[in-house]
């Protein structure tokens, strides 16, 4: 009976520091922010990726319109959707320079991704070549800047 | 020569209808991010697939009875009801995952957002399920499905580098930069989607629908045997496809327009017609299927007048049934809710039901009062013993794994 009482001062007092900790806005260590900015850089990597592939196979008459149109939506979609995760996420001291180029980096993917669908949208074709262009160099640098968020700040290349 | 006919016409539906939205997202999701390094995983599902398949047809065939008819009555009703409520709600995931997978590939044509399509298909599955007949649904579903096959000339367009993924597929050749958990993660969903439980409840009762008898045994067991595993080989050409246009870019799969993406660049806008054909066709079929899976299931449990050979007024609590999951399942996507997440956690949550679908399975194949002479022999015994250990690791392992990877992130 004592050691279900004790049982029961344990449960309560978890649930109470549980819910004291929950209200704070907790900031992730060092690893953690890495872990979280690798994942969004190679999620929005990979939808930059995508519109290129998308808009190259369309430039060569291998995609109808709605099709290419709707993967541009979910390109935009899921790149700001991982932009927007991390943007949420308080980056540790040691890390808010990087963070700040990271989020960035995201913003102009984004708005790349963005213009690339109202080109779509719009069927402004002549604009294609361009967008490809800048979607394949913006996919290679967020592909670089993924590289060097594995390492921490004074190892990264 | 109808009999002839009769069995190649099996055998292609099983290929066409194989696929559904579990596995092509899954395997495009692997196949873009592993490669082919869990092509033996995918293998080792469609035998298990075949394994158990064949004995709920057997018992079917024999019994003229659905396989989760005699459960209750032979395991009791708590066992049974366990049963039903552990598949039936990985069957219903499926169901959602399947009507938004159809609104999704009409979106791809349409440019519509999938969910405004999302009542529409609603409705068009509800009348699917309440005015086609059975053979002409499986018949005509599977045989469009199979325009999927464009995934296998399109992989052979793309020209991969075909040493490595023979290489990956017969070594499990990690790509270096994923990790074992993340690895193991996909393994299960792939295992899942390979085994989902509806494919059992819809062959067993698809089987006394289409009054199956012992000689059909034959002609059964040529549809297992020869059309799963070609379907498997559907699933391994997506993984390809998706392996050599995305895998080197290190890009993810995560919509299904990505999965498409391989068939354009390879074969142009017919190519990606055909898939998109197969895309609708595929998950239609399945939404059908496991529409009438979660019928089935709730029916045999209460002992209800079941199937669609029954007019609706003598079997009107199991349409009923199908009535309020469709509008169950229309209720759910119209929240906007990610289809291709429904589809992720579905098939993850169908790695952990697959011992309360296929465990009772085998005690109805071993009992001689249903089956007599037909019951299990040696080789569906060993077979049936050994599945049920590798589905219960990846039952244990599903959830930690999905908990630990962030769901493969």
């Amino acid at each position: 009976m004592e050691g279900f009482s004790v049982l029961a001062r344990l449960v309560a007092a978890t649930v109470v520091a549980a819910a004291l900790t929950g209200c704070a806005p907790g900031t992730p260590d060092e690893d953690s922010w890495r872990g979280d900015a690798t994942r969004a850089v190679g999620d929005v990597a990979s939808a930059v990726q995508t519109a290129r592939i998308a808009l190259e196979a369309s430039q060569q008459d291998h995609l109808h319109h709605a099709y290419l149109q709707a993967v541009l939506v979910d390109a935009e979609r899921t790149g700001g959707l991982a932009a927007d995760a991390l943007s949420s996420v308080q980056p540790p001291d040691i890390e808010r320079r990087r963070s700040s180029d990271v989020d960035d980096q995201l913003e102009q993917a984004t708005g790349l991704l963005q213009e690339a669908r109202i080109a779509v949208v719009a069927h402004d074709t002549g604009e294609y070549a361009d967008l490809v262009d800048r979607l394949e160099r913006t996919a290679s640098s967020l592909q670089q800047l993924e590289t060097d968020l594995e390492a921490p700040p004074g190892d990264a290349r | 020569m109808k009999k002839f006919f009769s069995v190649a016409l099996g055998i292609l539906t099983a290929i066409g209808g194989f696929v559904d939205i579990g596995d092509l997202v899954t395997n495009a999701q692997v196949g873009a991010r592993l490669g082919w390094s869990l092509g033996l995983v995918v293998m080792v599902g469609v035998l298990g697939i075949c394994v158990f398949a064949e004995m709920s047809g057997r018992v079917a065939a024999v019994s003229h009875r659905a396989t989760f008819d005699l459960v209750r009555e032979r395991l009791g009703p708590r066992v049974g009801l366990l049963n039903l409520l552990g598949s039936m709600a990985v069957t219903l995931l499926t169901f959602i995952a399947e009507i938004g997978g159809v609104a999704l590939a009409i979106e791809l044509v349409v440019s519509v957002h999938y969910v405004l399509l999302v009542p529409l298909v609603a409705g068009l599955v509800w009348l699917i399920l309440w005015k086609a007949r059975f053979s002409l649904m499986e018949n005509v579903l599977g045989l469009v499905g199979l325009s999927l096959i464009v995934f296998v000339v399109a992989l052979w367009q793309l020209d991969p580098d075909w040493g490595h993924l023979g290489s990956q597929l017969v070594t499990v050749d990690k790509p270096s930069d994923e990790t074992w958990p993340v690895w193991s993660y996909y393994a299960v969903a792939l295992f899942g989607a390979a085994l989902t439980p509806y494919e059992v409840f819809f062959f067993s009762s698809g089987g006394v629908e289409e009054h199956w008898q012992v000689e059909d045994l034959t002609t059964m067991r040529l549809n297992v045997f020869i059309g799963f595993p070609l379907g498997g080989l559907l699933s391994l050409a997506i993984a390809g496809c998706t392996a050599v246009v995305f895998g080197p870019l290190d890009a993810s799969v995560d919509t299904l327009g990505q999965v498409g993406l391989p068939v354009a660049v390879a074969l142009g806008k017919l190519g990606l017609a055909f898939a998109i054909i197969g895309f609708v066709a595929a998950t239609l079929g399945a939404a059908c299927e496991t529409g009438l899976s979660t019928g089935y299931s709730i029916a045999q449990y209460f002992g209800w007048q079941w199937g669609k050979y029954v007019k609706p007024r003598d079997a009107s609590r199991f349409h009923l049934t199908l009535i309020i999951v469709t509008l169950l399942a229309m209720a759910i996507l119209v929240t906007g809710v990610d289809p291709i997440l429904v589809t992720e956690v579905s098939v993850v949550f169908s790695a952990v039901a697959l011992p309360l679908t296929y465990f009772p399975i085998l005690v109805v194949a071993n009992d001689p009062d249903y089956l007599g002479e037909h019951v299990n022999g040696r080789l569906a015994n060993g077979l049936g013993m050994i599945y049920l250990v590798l589905i219960g690791v990846a039952a244990t392992a599903a959830i930690p794994l999905m908990i630990w990877t962030r769901m493969g992130a």
